[in-house]
């Protein structure tokens, strides 16, 4: 069925192909974005949402990971 | 204003400035409420299922509280009412503290709450009225969708204000699921909108039959994504932590999670109509891409639950955990259940019948509904400065809603396998074994029964947690101005253009995020949309007369479409019972697609013939007269009421202009062609012993359910 509706648009075939390699590039790539990151940086960020009950915030911007 | 009076270690100034919770606890309570609300309505219409047979004075003969109009009332009061209120006040409670600044605008935020409240209210007006666009989760009529436009804007320029004032450099995860959404929600909610209004109330969808359904469910598959699902794993990546006092599992896994949640969601909306007369190739790609979405659903699952590790001691104790581990259980176990359904050989069975409700309530029920539970149990006391009322009572909550999700969820899905095998079941013989489409309805009744015991307990739960709740604020006081001090955004250097890079830049983020969903809904909708001339045409199909599209918009009005399907799927099981396999040149011109996605009645697709008129007329009045033990319900109203026939002309007009071809200026004789057919329907009638006006609903719906089908019929025919 699908051959007769999309028989117009050369190379329909290769759309299922094209989508599973773009995602798997695209799922590759931040993979290794997750990995590369920084290790204080990572840890700073998950503690976010844990600081806010003090109400004063004295390390905020990127000081605790980069010049600590 | 802020004020500088102190320094940190670092020696930078620290500003002094304030929470706004408010408006913090202004969603809140617009959550309590209308959950109330939504909870109710779906309970009222779970019994509508089966009062017909049983209660029947319980649709009260009143149009508006018909189940066709109140179902989508209870779906949009869920999904948009309870679900959106618990989505905005976590997205103001958490970002104003995550990003160290208060909502840009305060003005802004009052608007955003006080224009969505008014578009429920609007809702809840215009649905039992009968005004609708009869596409499911986006029915509201064309005013309120541009209502909900200015309001999103309006919501989404506050955000992103207060993104560039902020004062912590980098985004936590919750924020990029909080730009996701909002990204995705204002993408979907204008290309499945479009229409073009042929009155204040009413309007025709730019899109017809094929290409309809395809936006259509690649806006509802994503309606669930981005407003039930991506918000809530915002909240639940900042409300988790703060509930068990530790940080999330992995902030690495949380990166993968989001990216690739967020690229595969959007191309999975084809799954909802696998075996329809979409194309096979679409159909293909909706089933890969939603096996492969158990993968990053399921990273946020175990990123959640592995968040408690160590803290299970705690989850026993405090009740905000309780909820919070069954909502995150019920979304590991719909987003596995979702992918399966979306297997051709197990949709094959599970389409239509109330598998589908079961699935969509675990997740409503579960997911959205104990996670807003444990965030309001939380929040509550803090926006108050003082302890739940009652842990006793939270605990019963939880314990009562629980059971009621069980009890709720395990007759559904038997209801809904037991329909399934009985549609396909044939005798030795050869023949459907339960010929009657009755026979597999009447069957379901006690699970239908059983199931709003189940509504009941978690309606009850939530009246027990509204008491907890007012009596937590009053014994507290509230502070409406949360004042604070952090020190100002500086700019630190710079970082390389990696994650950590694009946490610190919400533009680029949100360009980014932009990019990964237009390329799924891209890939699906263009080619669709290039083949538009070019689905297979069926040179017997003709546009509607104009009666025929009076009792069409009749038939959308009340939501037929809710308990009837118009599509019939090429098994012989189906083609047995209701005649040819629907083709898609045969839904050219239908504005809207009326596929439908349940079958509480049979499929309608082909009816066309199949009765006398005086048959619809009499069955209308009351079905139980013709088809003993029916649960349809009584539609009395539109044997004495009157169709617009003056309104015919601008639809007409409206049909002309999305290239349905009608003469030309057949606008002016519109009228007069539905006067004759109208009246060969009555005289009809009238040889049948029935007595009724031209002018009367009931006469343009059976026009429309006569012609239903027949297109093809004609040809068989013919071809004989």
């Amino acid at each position: 069925m699908f051959k007769n509706i999309f028989s117009h648009i050369s190379g329909i075939e290769i759309y299922p192909i094209l989508t599973l390699i773009f995602f798997f590039t695209f799922f590759l790539a931040v993979l290794v974005m997750a990995l590369r990151l920084d290790k204080k940086f990572v840890n700073y960020m998950g503690n976010l949402p844990l600081e806010n009950d003090e109400n004063e915030f004295t390390i905020n911007t990127r000081d605790s990971y980069v010049k600590s | 204003m802020a004020q500088n009076d102190t320094v940190n270690e670092h020696g930078n100034q620290l500003e002094t400035f304030s929470y706004d919770n408010n408006i913090v606890r202004l969603f809140t309570w617009a959550t309590v409420l209308w959950g109330v609300v939504g909870f109710l309505v779906g309970l009222i219409i779970a019994i509508q299922l089966y009062a017909p047979a049983y209660i029947p004075w319980f649709d009260f003969g009143i149009s508006w509280l018909s189940f066709g109009r109140l179902r989508p009332l209870h779906t949009n009061a869920v999904i948009f009412a309870f679900v959106g209120n618990a989505i905005f006040l976590g997205v103001y409670y958490s970002m104003q503290r995550l990003l160290k600044a208060r909502m840009w605008n305060d003005i802004l935020s009052k608007f955003h709450f006080w224009g969505w409240q008014l578009i429920i209210v609007s809702a809840a007006i215009t649905f039992p009225l009968g005004l609708t666009q009869g596409k499911e989760y986006a029915e509201l009529i064309w005013p309120i969708d541009v209502a909900i436009a200015v309001v999103w804007i309006a919501f989404g320029i506050n955000m992103f204000m207060t993104l560039i004032k902020r004062r912590e450099k980098h985004m936590y995860v919750a924020i990029w699921f909080y730009i996701a959404s909002w990204v995705t929600v204002t993408v979907l909610h204008v290309v499945n909108s479009l229409s073009i209004p042929t009155s204040f109330t009413h309007s025709y969808p730019i899109y017809a039959g094929v290409q309809d359904a395809l936006v259509q469910w690649w806006y509802g598959h994503n309606a669930v994504a981005f407003f039930l699902t991506t918000p809530f794993l915002g909240l639940m990546y900042y409300f988790l932590p703060k509930a068990a006092e530790r940080p999330v599992y992995s902030y690495r896994l949380s990166i993968l999670h989001f990216w690739s949640l967020i690229f595969l969601y959007i191309w999975a909306g084809p799954h909802h109509l696998l075996y329809t007369s979409l194309p096979e190739w679409a159909q293909s790609l909706g089933t890969v891409f939603s096996i492969m979405l158990i993968a990053p659903s399921w990273g946020g699952m175990i990123n959640g639950l592995l968040t408690l590790r160590g803290a299970w001691d705690k989850v026993r104790e405090e009740p905000i955990l309780k909820f919070m581990v069954v909502a995150i259980t019920a979304y590991g176990m719909a987003t596995f259940e979702g992918p399966m359904l979306s297997i051709k050989s197990v949709n094959a069975l599970s389409h239509y019948t109330d598998w589908t409700i079961a699935h969509v309530h675990v997740g409503a029920l579960g997911w959205n509904g104990m996670l807003t539970f444990a965030v309001l149990y939380w929040i509550v006391p803090k926006l108050w400065n003082t302890k739940l009322y009652s842990r006793k009572l939270a605990n019963m909550h939880f314990w009562i809603s629980t059971i009621g999700i069980l009890v709720y969820a395990i007759p559904i899905y038997w209801a809904g396998v037991t329909q399934g095998l009985m549609w396909k079941q044939f005798s030795p013989e050869g023949f459907l074994l339960y010929r009657n489409f009755l026979e597999t309805v009447t069957h379901l009744v006690p699970m239908y029964f059983i199931r709003s015991i189940g509504g009941l307990l978690f309606l009850t739960g939530s009246f027990i947690m509204v008491w907890n709740l007012v009596k937590t604020a009053k014994q507290g006081h509230f502070t409406a101005n949360e004042t604070v001090k952090a020190a100002p955004l500086r700019d630190v250097g710079t970082d390389k253009p990696n994650h950590r890079w694009l946490e610190g830049k919400p533009v680029p983020f949100i360009i980014a995020t932009l990019f990964v969903i237009l390329v799924g809904g891209l890939f699906e909708i263009v080619p669709l949309q290039v083949i538009k001339s070019n689905v297979p045409t069926i040179t017997s199909v003709k546009p509607y007369t104009p009666l025929e599209l009076i009792g069409r918009d009749i038939y959308v009005a009340e939501g037929c479409y809710t308990c009837h399907s118009q599509l019939i799927r090429p098994f012989r099981s189906e083609t047995e019972r209701y005649g040819e396999y629907s083709k898609a040149g045969e839904f050219v011109y239908d504005f809207p697609f009326q596929w439908g996605s349940k079958r509480t009645g049979p499929d309608l697709h082909r009816v066309g013939g199949k009765y006398p008129h005086a048959w619809h007329y009499q069955h209308m009045y009351d079905p139980q007269s013709i088809s003993p033990g029916s649960i349809m319900p009584r539609y009395p109203w539109l044997l004495d009421d009157n169709y617009d026939i003056e309104a015919v002309a601008s639809k007409i007009k409206v049909m002309q202009t999305l290239n349905v071809p009608y003469p030309i200026d057949y606008h002016k004789a519109a009228k007069g062609d539905v006067e004759v057919q109208a009246q060969e329907i009555v005289n009809d009638l009238a040889d049948s012993g029935i007595t009724t006006n031209p002018d009367r609903k009931i006469i343009a719906l059976i026009a429309y359910l006569q012609r239903l089908g027949t297109d093809i019929k004609t040809i068989e025919s013919a071809g004989r």
